[in-house]
């Protein structure tokens, strides 16, 4: 490498800002040997290398050092006229380069690996002196971060020079330069170099800016990390700084709009409910879709523990992790990133890198935040008069007098009474820092949020410690311990009945709130929303660790062993009373749960890494044994007829209606392995698979194979494309492997007998049909992309195609019910997605005062169902009648087609498709596609002085969206209040109208609220998810206070939401993670509007 | 150091070898499901647990029975549309609760075949005691036959359990092979029940009760008449005085046969038919035209319905908190009415025993008994006797369709098409059986 001249550190005859770039890769190239062998702090001085050369140029001297040894050597060329003879045994590199290097004015420096020849400059100053004289001067200053914080080891270098020093552990240093100096150098990793003008100066401060493109360099993949231009994978990486000032309370939440492929939906605004993560489409139909979440290389459990039903509203276990402890996260996306995690691979990656201690000075970081949301939409109902004349108009009668809606008394806005301004608060208290043995950051969080909805609220506590320690020179060892404490209070779900959305909706304005005596008025069609959310305790409790130990080995400068035990315990309790006020309690006299669910995982990775360089070619080798324990245990109890309503424990319950323990298990045991090679930089090559073996298997299928190669091209680095300026990076990446999907309940391939009983009397029954040869889905995916980098990367572009294939799905396929079963689980089936993702960073305008940098990515999934268990659709799920058939997406709209209300009968007409004069269910036909044509994400970043502005914006396109509170809220039929859109039904012969009669005819009235195309809505729309303007206090002010630096800002989350939709909010999914039902919309608990304002503070 | 590694090692091995050797923790397997009689009569009582399901016994299955004939109507306001179809006899193939009935009962076969071969294959039982095991599981697959049959006309006979994916498209037999094969496994649980035992499980005199109702509804009638009075000489039941007092209590001197129901496993018949003011859902109310049936002074009127403010609503099943009460299938005012309906249906009925057994009935009732003596006229009484001794009990619609009664009895029934329930669609679809087809008119 020494004889390629872009990567020699000095070269004169090259322009500064080439010499300038070279520096920047030599770190990141240190950085990526440093990362690779561990942080190995080993004494390489300690080597012991045979020399025996005989007259051969320095160069040549090195060049077989350099084959023999770990040593890198950078050099002038101009230096190299020496010629040397040795001839040495067992020497260490300080023996070998004293002998060399006697009677040369160069000297030599060996830090770890790098060995650094120069000229002495005592020697050549004192040459200088004595030929030109030159006079010196001394500069001192100071580096620090655009937070103010020191920058230690940052290089200051004399323009046109190879005089330089590296600042200390203040970010202080002092130079001594020519007299005739005018201009200096500072570089650091991850910052944009700056040339600071020293004409006439003896001190400086400098202050240096982040450069973005530099900081994403290193990218975290499966068990290691890669540069990122040496990425042969489709991985995107998203920085903490990226997302910082986002008021969400969940990783999920943090990815929306952010990643191209990467769709994200609240299924909920309820505070700490789950989200659906899509990482490039459905791929599973009864399995799960969700991506495997890994935090610093442990598997996360994700999903709800909840066992009282509050479906729609499931807790998600991944809401226990604390967003602002985050330092990036990768997300791993073709086959050949996630083939690595094998059998759960297929759904994608999530690589959740936390923050850690670094070798500086302690710094204290203090962020708050306090903002209000409140909802940003309502729906339009009918007030009281209006209700009044539609029921006299259903029933044809005189219900209410027209004396009595002259005289309205009571006219209650539910939904004023069910949504309220509520309050969000966060408060983080991080410190970090270090020394060159042990390094550590420790952190901890106080979220609270309430939830517009009245009776939700969540808080969350969050502690952290990440501690990294140099045991010897070969061992380092350190933990990252995360611990969690969350409450949430819930409600009823959105699509329950008994729930105070439904109901406060549902209830027609003519019933007050409270009865004249104070007690909840229930004469309303339902339940009194507002004594479901007051009179019920619904809390659950979430208490986390998720915390890992690991120990580094470096058995040879080469080989790096790795060991990492990690765990992830979750208790999960639930706590819920109905008290008699409400109507449920009422049923039961006080109805109570207390739930516990006990989630445990053990894992563990151990890994063998070897890296090896030879000339122009490098290799990296991984092979790995890793193992997992999962454990689950649950106990619910249900009781009632409670002794009294404030006595809300199962002990005061007279009668245990239920009460049971259960327990389940899982194991996987793994060997993986990756080779990735590169020629010059230039062209790479990487492949890794591994062998997994399930318990959710039987044994005919209990270990698979997931291969995967990529390859890539770098274009750029090619001589024909190197001395131009417009583009500075050109690579094509192809890759090609199998991942699978496991994500199923255990034993299903085996014959069980489940128990219940019957009399009293323990009863069993066969629970299943048991399939002994169930095995993964398996998916194949293709991936072709390429990363152009323009004028400099000030514009930088990433595409990728994929075609994923999935095959033997996981299908719980519907039997016949005769059978006595309505499904088994069996691998039958194939579903397709194929797509497009571009992502475009562009560095708009780069000033001294003014910045301008703009984020976009767009992606659109095509995803099809090729193959279904002889070809039989699965009919009517949910209430939006998706269905799921080939050729066509995955929970397609399938009902009946509304052409619209008869002006003659004033009742709804539905094509007859198959021209039978019947309207039977065989006329049933595609009404509508719950997937997006494409998924968006802008973001800007506006910086001018002290001031940053930030706009963000993400939408979704072409998505039909069934508004299944319409079959409810328009039903025309009875008790629901209605929409105030049916003021316009049709109500006389003529009337040309969308919205049918109202009749009590219960045929008619039941065919005009048939799930039809009536209720599918476009559900397209673009949100201005964030608006965040800071401000940095200057600096000057600062250093007259304790504090380094201080920044303010306001922050404005769904500022606008630009849609046709008519429902609450676009953002739906009923029914949480259930892949077969999506885009339907049944009293979602919309999203919040939040306004926030917070500063970041450091000391 | 090198400890270290040595211990990591050690523990990665220690550790690792067992994450594969992993047991299901709420399920036996098969090969220990059954290998003792009291493993026989575990599965036999998981059989009967179907029945406590909410689309069965638990509810559905025998409010829809009142609901789709004239006994309950579904009010204005309520909200379950599966229940306003019925109750308009519009039934949709798509249907869910429908669905409910006909899946719940073919599980409850399934459950029963798949004991009913484990039975010989177990070696503590002595021939006697698989011949009773036999005779309770052949009991519970004919009423689950029988109840469908009653509701869907001819379905799949299904006599063996559902072992793997294959044969899974059953075709449906005629309405006599079902009836056949109902007939079959109750001449032998009549042959070989043991004569009694808790109400809550199936006995010989359960067996007969249940053959005698099958023989009515086959229009065979001195074998209905036979059986009906073989339960009523010597079963040993008999007609409590007051007609509340059936259901007051569990296993009461006149229930031959009912599922049982505890806290653990509730039946919510109540929750359907109390009003919203009593913390009801009220998706069912008593017809007008059910509460003008009643006579003057028939107990049964108090004994079946109670008012909250102007609103009728059914108490026959009244737990609603904690949905204790056992559901009967079989009581013996059921005999007696068989007996009367076969002697009347006879060529040459004698009119006096069928007064006879009727006024048994109407007696106990506290109305007079009838000294009507046109067998006709006698017929109809019967009818509405029936109407009015099981409303809420799941009979009134089948009684209207087996006696061709239902489209001059029911204004919403029209054509001899609503008169069987619709195939569910999920079935129509997943069973690809040609013979496998839907009733008409849906």
């Amino acid at each position: 490498m020494n004889k390629n001249k872009n990567l020699c550190a000095f070269e004169r005859t090259k322009p500064l800002r080439y010499y300038l770039v070279n520096i920047m890769r030599i770190f990141l190239l240190l950085i990526t040997i440093g990362l690779s062998t561990a942080f190995a702090n080993t004494s390489n001085a300690q080597t012991k290398i045979d020399v025996n050369v005989s007259n051969v140029t320095l160069e040549e001297l090195f060049k077989d050092i350099q084959s023999k040894s770990e040593f890198i050597f950078f050099y002038k060329d101009d230096v190299l006229k020496y010629n040397v003879s040795l001839n040495l045994k067992d020497a260490t590199i300080s023996t070998i380069l004293d002998t060399a290097l006697a009677g040369t004015n160069l000297t030599y420096k060996v830090d770890e690996r790098q060995v650094v020849i120069k000229e002495d400059v005592n020697a050549k100053e004192q040459s200088n002196t004595s030929k030109n004289n030159q006079q010196k001067k001394t500069i001192k200053g100071k580096v620090v971060d655009d937070t103010g914080m020191p920058l230690v080891g940052a290089t200051v270098m004399v323009k046109g020079a190879n005089t330089g020093v590296i600042t200390d552990f203040d970010g202080n240093f002092v130079l001594s330069v020519p007299e005739d100096t005018t201009t200096l150098i500072i570089s650091y990793l991850g910052y944009s170099p700056q040339e600071v003008d020293i004409t006439g100066k003896t001190t400086i401060d400098v202050k240096m800016i982040p450069d973005n493109a530099t900081l994403d360099e290193i990218v975290v993949i499966g068990y290691g990390t890669e540069k990122k231009a040496l990425l042969s994978d489709a991985v995107t990486s998203i920085s903490s700084k990226q997302v910082k000032d986002l008021p969400v309370s969940s990783v999920d939440g943090i990815l929306q709009g952010q990643a191209a492929g990467v769709q994200v939906q609240q299924n909920s605004g309820t505070p700490g409910g789950e989200m659906s993560v899509r990482i490039r489409g459905l791929s599973s139909i009864s399995g799960s879709n969700q991506p495997l979440y890994i935090i610093d290389g442990i598997p996360v459990t994700t999903g709800n523990f909840g066992q009282i039903g509050y479906s729609g509203q499931g807790s998600s276990a991944l809401t226990d992790l604390n967003p602002s402890d985050i330092e990036s996260i990768s997300v791993l996306k073709d086959a050949s990133a996630t083939a690595i995690y094998g059998a759960r691979g297929s759904n994608g990656i999530v690589l959740i890198t936390t923050k850690r201690g670094k070798e500086q000075k302690s710094v204290v970081n203090v962020n708050v935040y306090s903002g209000v949301q409140r909802a940003w939409n309502k729906l339009d109902m009918l007030n009281a008069r209006e209700w009044m004349e539609y029921r006299n108009d259903l029933t044809n009668s005189t219900v209410f007098t027209e004396e009595q809606m002259n005289n309205i008394t009571v006219d209650t806005d539910w939904q004023d009474v069910i949504f309220r301004n509520a309050q969000v608060n966060s408060y983080e208290l991080s410190t970090l820092g270090g020394s060159e043995k042990t390094q550590f950051f420790i952190s901890g969080t106080f979220f609270d949020q309430e939830g517009i909805l009245i009776g939700t609220d969540y808080q969350r506590i969050n502690g952290r410690v990440n501690v990294d320690h140099q045991l010897s020179d070969k061992v380092k060892i350190g933990t990252s311990v995360g611990l969690t404490y969350a409450k949430t209070n819930r409600v009823e779900s959105d699509q329950t009945l008994h729930g105070p959305l439904p109901n406060g909706i549902s209830t027609p304005a003519i019933y007050s709130v409270y009865n004249e005596d104070g007690t909840y008025n229930q004469n309303g069609p339902y339940s009194n929303a507002v004594s479901i959310a007051n009179e019920a305790i619904n809390q659950n409790f979430s208490y986390r660790t998720n915390s890992n130990i690991y120990l580094d080995y470096k058995i040879f400068d080469d080989l790096t062993f790795s060991s990492k035990w990690g765990i992830d315990f979750l208790n999960f309790r639930e706590h819920a009373y109905e008290s008699t006020k409400t109507v449920q309690g009422a049923k039961y006299n006080g109805l109570g749960f207390e739930t516990y669910s006990n989630v445990s995982n053990i894992v563990s990775n151990n890994l063998l890494k070897y890296n090896k360089k030879i000339n122009n070619h490098k290799f990296e080798a991984l092979v790995g044994y890793t193992f997992e324990k999962y454990q689950y245990r649950s106990s619910f109890i249900r009781g009632q007829d409670f002794a009294d309503d404030n006595l809300e424990y199962i002990s005061s319950a007279s009668t245990i209606v239920s009460a049971s323990a259960n327990a389940s298990d899982a194991g996987i045991r793994s060997y993986l392995g990756r080779v990735n090679y590169n020629f010059d930089d230039k062209y790479i090559l990487a492949v890794s698979g591994r062998f997994d073996t399930s318990t959710k298997f039987g044994e005919n299928n209990r270990t698979g194979f997931f291969p995967a190669a990529s390859v890539a091209w770098r274009v750029s680095e090619e001589s024909f494309l190197k001395n131009q300026e417009f583009i500075s990076e050109l690579k094509l990446r192809v890759s090609y492997g199998l991942t699978g999907n496991d994500d199923i309940s255990p034993f299903l391939f085996s014959e069980l007998y489940g128990n219940t009983s019957y009399g009293g009397q323990p009863a069993i029954y066969p629970s299943n049909i048991p399939n002994p040869d169930l095995k993964w889905e398996s998916t194949s995916q293709f991936n072709l992309g390429l990363n152009i980098g323009l004028f400099d990367d000030r514009i930088k572009v990433t595409a990728d195609y994929y075609n994923k294939q999935t095959k033997d799905l996981l299908l719980s396929r519907p039997l016949p019910s005769s059978s006595g079963f309505s499904s088994i689980t069996e691998n039958v089936g194939r579903v397709e997605n194929k797509g497009i993702e571009i992502s475009i960073a562009t560095n708009n305008f780069i000033g001294d005062n003014f910045t301008w940098d703009t984020n976009f990515n767009i992606s659109g999934n095509r995803n099809k169902v090729l193959e279904l268990y002889n070809g039989q659709p699965i009919d009517d799920i949910g209430r939006g009648g998706n269905r799921i058939m080939e050729g066509q997406p995955i929970g397609i709209f399938y009902s009946y087609e509304s052409l619209g209300v008869d002006p003659s009968t004033g009742d709804i007409v539905y094509a007859d498709t198959n021209f039978d004069g019947e309207i039977t269910s065989a006329d049933r036909t595609i009404v509508g596609n719950p997937h997006p044509d494409f998924i968006f994400g802008l973001t800007n970043n506006f910086s001018y002085k002290g001031i940053d502005l930030s706009i963000f914006l993400q939408g979704s396109y072409g998505n039909d969206v069934f508004n299944g509170s319409r079959l409810f809220l328009e039903s025309l039929q009875g008790g629901d209040n209605q929409l105030a859109a049916i003021t316009r039904r049709w109500q006389q012969p003529g009337d040309i109208t969308d919205i049918p009669r109202a009749t009590t005819d219960p045929i008619a009235s039941a065919q005009n609220k048939r799930v039809s195309s009536r209720f599918i809505e476009d559900g397209s729309y673009m949100r201005i998810k964030n608006v965040t303007l800071g401000y940095t206090v200057d600096k000057k002010v600062m250093d007259k206070t304790m504090f380094t630096s201080l920044r303010v800002y306001v922050s404005a989350q769904n500022l606008f939401t630009f849609t046709k939709y008519t429902g609450l909010d676009p953002e739906v999914n009923y029914r949480g993670d259930d892949n077969s039902v999506i885009g339907t919309d049944f009293f979602t608990y919309p999203q919040a509007q939040t306004i926030t304002i917070g500063a970041n503070l450091k000391f | 150091m090198k400890k270290i590694i040595f211990i990591t090692l050690i523990l990665c091995t220690a550790l690792s070898c067992d994450v594969l050797d992993v047991e299901p923790q709420n399920s036996i397997s098969a090969e220990q499901a059954f290998n003792t009689k009291d493993d026989i009569d575990k599965g036999i009582l998981g059989a009967y647990a179907s029945f406590q399901s909410l689309s069965y016994y638990g509810r559905t299955f025998g409010i829809f029975s009142d609901l789709a004939a004239d006994n309950l109507s579904h009010p204005l306001d309520a909200t379950a549309t599966a229940y306003a179809e019925v109750d308009n006899n519009s039934i949709l193939p798509e249907n869910g609760s429908v669905d409910g009935i006909w899946s719940i009962a073919y599980d409850g076969i399934n459950v029963a075949n798949n004991v009913i071969v484990k039975v010989p294959t177990i070696e503590d039982m002595i021939e006697e005691e698989r011949n009773e095991a036999l005779a309770e599981l052949y009991f519970i697959r004919a009423l689950n036959h029988f109840n469908l049959l009653n509701y869907f006309g001819g379905v799949p006979i299904k006599v063996a359990p559902t072992v793997g994916v294959g044969n899974l498209d059953a075709p449906r037999n005629t309405k006599e092979e079902v009836y056949n094969q109902i007939i079959n496994d109750l001449l032998f649980s009549v042959e070989h029940l043991p004569a009694s035992g808790a109400k809550i499980r199936a006995s010989k005199a359960a067996a007969k009760a249940l053959l005698a109702k099958v023989y009515l509804y086959k229009r065979d009638y001195p074998l209905a008449i036979s059986m009906a009075s073989e339960v009523i000489s010597d079963g040993g039941y008999t007609l409590p005085d007051n007609y509340r007092d059936v259901f007051e209590d569990d296993e009461s001197d006149e229930s031959i046969f009912e599922i049982s129901f505890s806290e653990l496993e509730r039946n919510r018949i109540a929750e359907y038919n109390f009003p919203t003011s009593l913390n009801g859902r009220r998706e069912v109310e008593p017809s007008q035209d059910l509460l003008d049936a009643y006579e003057a002074n028939d107990e049964r009127f108090e004994g079946s319905i109670a008012f909250e403010g102007d609103k009728a609503y059914a108490i026959k099943y009244d737990d609603l908190s904690l949905g204790t009460g056992n559901f009967i299938v079989l009581r013996l005012a059921d005999m007696y009415l068989i007996r009367a309906e076969a002697e009347a249906s006879l060529p040459n009925p004698i009119v006096s025993s069928v007064q006879s057994d009727i006024n048994e009935i109407r007696v106990r009732a506290n109305l007079q008994p009838t000294s009507e003596s046109s067998i006709t006229q006698l017929l109809r009484i019967i009818e509405n006797e029936r109407r009015i001794e099981f409303a809420f009990e799941g009979q009134r619609w089948f009684d209207l369709v087996r006696t061709d009664r239902a489209i001059a009895v029911l204004p919403n029934v029209n054509s001899t098409n609503q008169m069987l329930f619709p195939i569910p669609t999920d079935e129509i679809q997943t069973n690809n059986s040609p013979g496998m087809t839907q009733n008409p008119g849906y």
